[in-house]
């Protein structure tokens, strides 16, 4: 990859729109997420006095955070995959891969530049909307309230914080990895859409039945999606011991025949991200340029 | 001596049970202008998509500028500049915008604005490059499609109907361009229909239908291929019957009183004196020689009629 592809394809990118949509929407949301309930808490403090602020811990580090990484989830998947298949399907949309191939000798730089923008739009994300989230609870609590709301965070939160920070990130990548396979597969960014946002819902249907029912033939499935060991990495990460839902995870892996690891969800994951992109790259290189 | 622009031994693409080309063999050497001839559906720009590796040969070899087309592609591309069927670019970008991209992929930055100032200037299109490409005109858009080959300053360039959608003027524009790049020592490998262009620019052509080479050669040898006589006698049929007589010669008629004999203008004494012998009356003979065209019609037009009367006997 070269410094040139990066410059051209920042080119390209700055003048779409869903690259602005994509860096916009969640922050709008984010915001609209953290001033509305805040808002109406402000309000009930100013009625009922500062006594409710204890059940109040939405508003406390890391939770208001968190609620803002929960926001770049949702929305993000969807978004990053509507990103990378227009960064990948414009260029057969409008044809102009026989203008950067025909320029470029290294096909597989394409691909990763545009892997590497998606990838950075979901950092960008994951720092700035969960920032921008607790700063607006905080400052809109303080201009509705009149004062701040006790900020104690918890022992644990920056721990907390991070982990759910790299499943987050985690979760983004694998979801344009996806959206980039799709893409490539099919030439065109509208079947790319379609493709990866159903993968996205089978695998998370695949792995609730699988977890939920034990004589279901989604049990075999459900170890080998990302969701599953997205979920088990997020137990491993929290320890498992004590946190009712890391053993929840933690006994349902263990009824599940594939007898989950940490290796195991590590490989998994890193096929779906890894794997994913360097099958897109192997046939994206061997195929010809319709 | 340094190895031609570009060479292929027994190049072959096959889609399917089509075979797009077929043991092509070509060498296009460095410093000429080479046209690339065909009908549509000949071959022509899949042989284009192979030498610029947007397609892998099926079978046989291709090498440009001395590097293999499938193995070595980011050897000479950045040598190459090429324009492939019609022009595309991003409609949501500026015309400028649409060069800096491409000039940022082929690596080229150094004085990237000022040769994206020069080839605008070149392209006619200083005064539109701000505005966005989907409200360019076809013949702009093919413009700044030539424009866009010139960017990195190649040594060659592959040029796949780069006149197409010009108005005379700008097609003008293009052919005095190639004709000074070509001056100036740069190999052009130039496909298109219109072939008094060809005929006017290239040194050397070759002519391919259903994906063979059916002949290449000096533009001037392929001309002189067959030289005509064209004769103008009275009675019309005794000159047919007289000159067909003749050994090696093939005849025509053209008209009510013309007959076409292929024959080179040294051959023209003796047909006339065979005619005179024959109580025939000659009122004008014109040795002619075939413009690109006719070669052209006359060989494609063979090459498809072997083939018809092949597929006939094979059903």
């Amino acid at each position: 990859m070269t410094a040139g592809l990066l410059r051209a394809e920042w080119i390209k990118l700055r003048r779409m729109r869903i690259t602005w949509l994509v860096l916009l929407f969640p922050v709008a949301a984010g915001l609209c997420g953290a001033i509305l309930p805040t808002l109406a808490a402000a309000d009930a403090v100013r009625r009922f006095g500062a006594r409710i602020l204890q059940p109040l811990d939405t508003f406390t580090f890391p939770q208001s955070m968190l609620f803002g990484l929960q926001i770049v989830e949702l929305l993000g998947s969807i978004l990053i995959v509507v990103f990378i298949t227009s960064a990948v399907g414009n260029e057969y949309g409008f044809d102009t891969w026989k203008n950067l191939l025909a320029r470029h000798g290294r096909r597989g730089a394409f691909l990763l530049t545009k892997l590497l923008y998606a990838l950075a739009a979901v950092t960008i994300l994951i720092v700035i909307v969960p920032i921008l989230v607790h700063l607006a609870m905080l400052l809109t609590f303080r201009a509705a309230a009149g004062f701040d709301f006790p900020q104690q965070a918890a022992p644990d939160g920056w721990q907390t914080f991070g982990g759910a920070w790299l499943l987050t990130w985690l979760r983004l990548a694998i979801t344009a990895s996806i959206g980039l396979f799709a893409t490539v597969i099919t030439r065109s960014g509208g079947a790319g859409v379609a493709i990866a946002v159903s993968w996205l819902v089978v695998d998370a249907l695949a792995n609730s039945l699988g977890t939920a029912f034990e004589t279901s033939a989604w049990r075999s499935i459900a170890p080998f999606t990302f969701n599953f060991n997205l979920s088990a990495l997020a137990a491993y990460l929290r320890g498992g011991a004590g946190d009712p839902s890391a053993e929840f995870i933690l006994r349902e892996a263990e009824g599940l025949r594939a007898g989950v690891t940490l290796l195991h969800s590590l490989l998994n994951l890193a096929l779906y991200t890894l794997g994913l992109t360097a099958l897109a790259m192997l046939v994206f290189r061997r195929r010809d340029v319709a | 001596m340094s190895e031609p622009a570009i060479v292929t031994e027994n190049l072959a693409k096959r889609y399917g049970s089509t075979h797009a080309v077929r043991n092509l063999s070509l060498s296009v050497p460095r410093g000429t202008v080479f046209g690339f001839l065909g009908p549509n559906r000949a071959g022509k720009t899949t042989t284009i998509r192979l030498l610029l590796g947007l397609a892998r040969p099926t079978a046989g070899h291709a090498r440009v500028m001395g590097h293999d087309v499938v193995t070595a592609r980011d050897r000479y591309l950045p040598q190459v500049g090429a324009l492939v069927e019609s022009p595309t670019f991003y409609p949501f970008l500026s015309g400028r915008d649409n060069l800096r991209v491409l000039a940022h992929t082929g690596g080229y930055h150094d004085d990237a604005h000022a040769r994206i100032d020069e080839v605008m200037d070149f392209a006619g299109l200083s005064d539109r490059q701000r505005d966005r490409v989907r409200t360019y005109s076809l013949g702009m858009k093919q413009r700044l499609a030539v424009a866009a080959t010139l960017l990195n300053r190649p040594q060659l360039l592959i040029l796949d109907e780069p006149t197409n959608g010009l108005d005379p003027a700008g097609q003008a524009e293009v052919r005095a361009l190639i004709r000074r790049l070509g001056q100036a020592g740069h190999t052009i490998f130039i496909s298109s229909h219109i072939l008094h262009d060809i005929e006017q620019m290239c040194d050397r052509v070759a002519i391919i239908d259903r994906g063979e080479l059916l002949r290449e050669g000096k533009v001037s040898e392929l001309l002189g291929d067959l030289p005509t006589l064209r004769i103008e006698a009275e009675p019309i049929e005794r000159a047919y019957a007289i000159v067909s007589s003749l050994d090696g010669l093939s005849v025509e008629r053209d008209g009510a009183n013309h007959i076409v004999v292929r024959a080179g203008r040294e051959r023209a004494p003796d047909i006339v004196d065979a005619l005179s012998r024959g109580q025939v009356r000659v009122y004008q003979v014109v040795a002619e020689r075939e413009t690109l065209e006719q070669v052209f019609l006359r060989i494609t037009g063979a090459n498809r009629h072997a083939v018809r009367r092949h597929e006939e006997k094979s059903t």
